[in-house]
């Protein structure tokens, strides 16, 4: 088990959702799109710069581009 | 069959008697929602793979064995928390409006998560019928569902459909009769209860509530809930304490559980939903990963995408000039022998000569130069929108759009700019905060519309060759970016991107070319008229010699400060009207039938076109504007326009001036 941010996971890493610690408004936007604490995701693109595409693997993968800034609030923990 | 187009404020206008039965359809962004509109009623309505296309709702009336129906489509909304302006749509009108029966579309390939809505949306305790649409592609993503368990469950019917075939439709009409007519308020509708901790709050409400909303028709629970989850929502004042109810609930909730009151609610629904969608779906194995999705990597993936977006957007312009091309010769021919017919008219009524000339004028303008490039645009972009490839574009220049203080979901509206600035205005109603969208909306005012692009194109290519048709699009390009990152120095930080990326899919032919034919008669009827009036006015102005009064009035600035030549002056008020009438008018003003016998220096044709593009958004974009930001951000947006383009006009002067000794 290996805490780390959702920013700073590697493409294809598998990944749990810990924590959102965004903002109000960002945390409102991710549950309504259906990311949620305990949910395992696949980080399907993530280059360092720019946004981060994940595959929610709990929800039917769907996916969900997050902006670097905000997948810097979200902890994860790493499952594989 | 009739149709009709209702804006987010304005008032319904079928006129229905009470028996006529309303039917809303609900679903989250990218279900096919507008599909199976299309459908049952028969007329096509846009339909994107693009979150948040349907940002108006729709209406028609349908007829259901011999029974009709007021069927309306809203548009797509994640949650009943709306974020969006155009989730606002949906919320306000389930809460303020009389609907007899629900039909929530669910993307069956996203079941667990859309099944979230579906909870919410029973709480409203309508008569109720779940669409699984697109379950013909569960199998290739490895789930399968069943539907009869599911529809136990829930305690309402529950179809399984394919709406871009039209599969399921009838079993859909029958369930939709039956839960109308038949079933009624007998339905047994079973509406997930929460746990004791929130349940005993909702309970607590739920009695006032109920003598409070009877009138309205919605039922108490629902009230009660969204009063705890969002109080925003609803009118908490109507109830005595029910303000100090939420707060102790809040600070229960706060202190039990470390987690809000609202998000302790939507976990709820969540956790159900999710165990809802356990006992209703079965994983199958997948066969191997379909080549769409392999190629669908390589469109998101920086590396590979950029290379991929580079090469589309190549391709999506060469089109557009080749097929408007194609075009514009086949209607040249027909319309420059128009003339001649009424020549004669010019040394007998010289007033009626000028009218015709102008209305002529007009319509050359419309057929000749803009309907000939809007077509194929408008067609490439659809199909851009179809595929879902839009999507794509907004993740891979998110960062870019980070340089100007935005996000990804502005390059849609960026992007359709190129074509109307007029559908990219609406368009801006998918960015869910205001900043961001105020900011955007700015910012596309100064887009090279297909409009702009002509009268570039136009007086480039007859007097300065391409290299300055290049100059002057890197520096549009260049001024939109500073002028974002000076915008957004004045605003609050930006909330960052979240957006979902759906599956590609192949176009439909059969809706491009409706959403084609859509946009094309809105163009005919919006802009079409300004255009041929203008012309028309612009030659009685002529014909009284007005322009040397224009001319005189704006000399000291056309002249004496850009040393543009005065004749110039009175263009710019028709460029009001539209942008490419510009092009006509300055041929007129100096009385040549062909651009490249304007006597214009390079400097002077560089120096207008950059004044021309920045000074003034076209008579359709301010009524739009003005309609949909109000007038003050129109008279904000209008200042930083003139601003923009004396300033990038007195630059050009000076470094041109530099370099060309003028």
């Amino acid at each position: 088990m290996f805490e780390m941010l959702l920013a700073e996971a590697n493409n294809e890493k598998i990944v749990k959702v810990i924590a959102i610690e965004s903002g109000k408004g960002a945390k409102q936007r991710l549950l309504s799109l259906g990311l949620h604490i305990n949910d395992v995701v696949e980080v399907v693109s993530n280059t360092r710069f720019g946004p981060i595409l994940i595959k929610n693997l709990s929800k039917n993968n769907a996916r969900i581009a997050i902006g670097r800034g905000i997948a810097e609030k979200i902890q994860v923990e790493s499952v594989n | 069959m009739q149709e009709l187009q209702l804006g987010v404020e304005s008032p319904k206008k079928f006129k229905l008697n009470q028996s006529t039965k309303v039917v809303a359809l609900v679903g989250q962004p990218n279900s096919g929602k507008s599909t199976l509109f299309n459908i049952l009623s028969d007329i096509k309505v846009s339909t994107a793979n693009f979150a948040g296309t349907t940002v108006e709702y729709k209406e028609s009336l349908i007829s259901i064995f011999g029974e009709t129906f007021h069927l309306i489509d809203l548009p797509g909304t994640y949650s009943l928390n709306p974020f969006e302006p155009a989730e606002h749509v949906t919320v306000k009108y389930l809460l303020n409006n009389k609907v007899d029966l629900i039909i929530n579309v669910v993307d069956s390939t996203l079941i667990t998560r859309s099944l979230e809505l579906t909870t919410e949306l029973l709480e409203l305790g309508i008569p109720f019928v779940v669409a699984l649409n697109m379950s013909d592609e569960t199998h290739k993503h490895g789930i399968d569902i069943n539907s009869e368990r599911l529809s136990e469950i829930l305690g309402v019917p529950v179809v399984k459909i394919s709406a871009l075939y039209g599969k399921g439709i009838h079993q859909l009409m029958d369930a939709c009769y039956e839960q109308t007519f038949v079933a009624g308020n007998k339905a047994k509708i079973n509406p997930i209860t929460f746990t004791y901790h929130i349940e005993h709050w909702i309970q607590k409400i739920l009695e006032p509530a109920e003598t409070l909303v009877k009138q309205n028709k919605i039922s108490p629970r629902f009230w009660a809930i969204k009063a705890l989850e969002n109080p925003s929502l609803v009118d908490i004042s109507l109830l005595n304490g029910l303000r100090d109810i939420i707060k102790t609930a809040e600070s229960e909730i706060e202190a039990n559980h470390r987690t809000s009151l609202f998000e302790a609610i939507e976990y709820e629904r969540h956790h159900q939903s999710m165990s809802i969608s356990h006992k209703v779906t079965i994983s199958i194995p997948r066969k191997s990963i379909p080549f769409s999705e392999k190629l669908d990597l390589m469109f998101l993936r920086p590396r590979t995408g950029y290379i991929f977006a580079l090469f589309f957007f190549a391709l999506y312009f060469f089109l557009v000039f080749v097929a408007g091309n194609f075009i514009a010769s086949l209607v040249d021919s027909p319309l420059s022998s128009v003339p001649k017919f009424y020549g004669s008219l010019k040394m007998h009524t010289p007033f009626l000569w000028h009218t015709v000339e102008g209305l002529y004028q007009g319509i050359v303008g419309a057929f000749g130069i803009v309907l000939p490039y809007f077509l194929p645009l408008l067609f490439l972009t659809a199909i851009l929108e179809e595929t879902g490839y839009m999507a794509r574009i907004a993740f891979l220049l998110d960062s870019v759009f980070h340089q100007m203080g935005l996000h990804g979901k502005s390059v849609a509206p960026f992007i359709m700019g190129f074509g109307c600035i007029v559908p990219a205005v609406y368009a801006t109603r998918i960015i869910e905060n205001r900043r961001d969208r105020l900011i955007t909306s700015i910012l596309i005012n100064f887009i090279p519309c297909s409009a702009r692009l002509t009268v570039i194109f136009a007086l480039t290519t007859a007097l300065t060759g391409p290299f300055w048709t290049g100059v002057i699009f890197g520096y549009v390009l260049f001024a939109i970016a500073i002028t974002g990152k000076i915008i957004s120095f004045f605003m609050p930080k930006p909330l960052g991107l979240i957006l979902e990326i759906p599956p590609l899919r192949l176009p439909s032919m059969k809706i491009t070319f409706k959403k084609t034919y859509f946009k094309v008669r809105e163009f005919f009827k919006v802009a079409v008229p300004f255009l041929i009036l203008g012309s028309v006015v612009l030659a009685w102005l002529e014909y009284f010699n007005f322009t040397y009064h224009i001319n005189q009035t704006m000399r000291p600035f056309i002249t004496s400060l850009l040393g543009l030549p005065e004749q110039l002056g009175s263009t710019l008020i028709f460029g009001f009207l539209r942008k490419e009438l510009v092009v006509f008018m300055t041929a007129q003003a100096f009385g040549v039938t062909n651009l490249s016998l304007l006597p214009l220096t390079i400097p002077q044709v560089v120096i207008f076109l950059v004044f021309i593009i920045f000074y003034f958004p076209c008579i359709s974009t301010t009524a739009v504007f003005w309609k949909e930001f109000g007038w003050k951000h129109l008279l904000l947006t209008i200042l930083i326009g003139l601003c923009l383009s004396t300033v990038s006009a007195l630059l050009f002067k000076f470094i041109l001036g530099y370099f060309f000794n003028f």
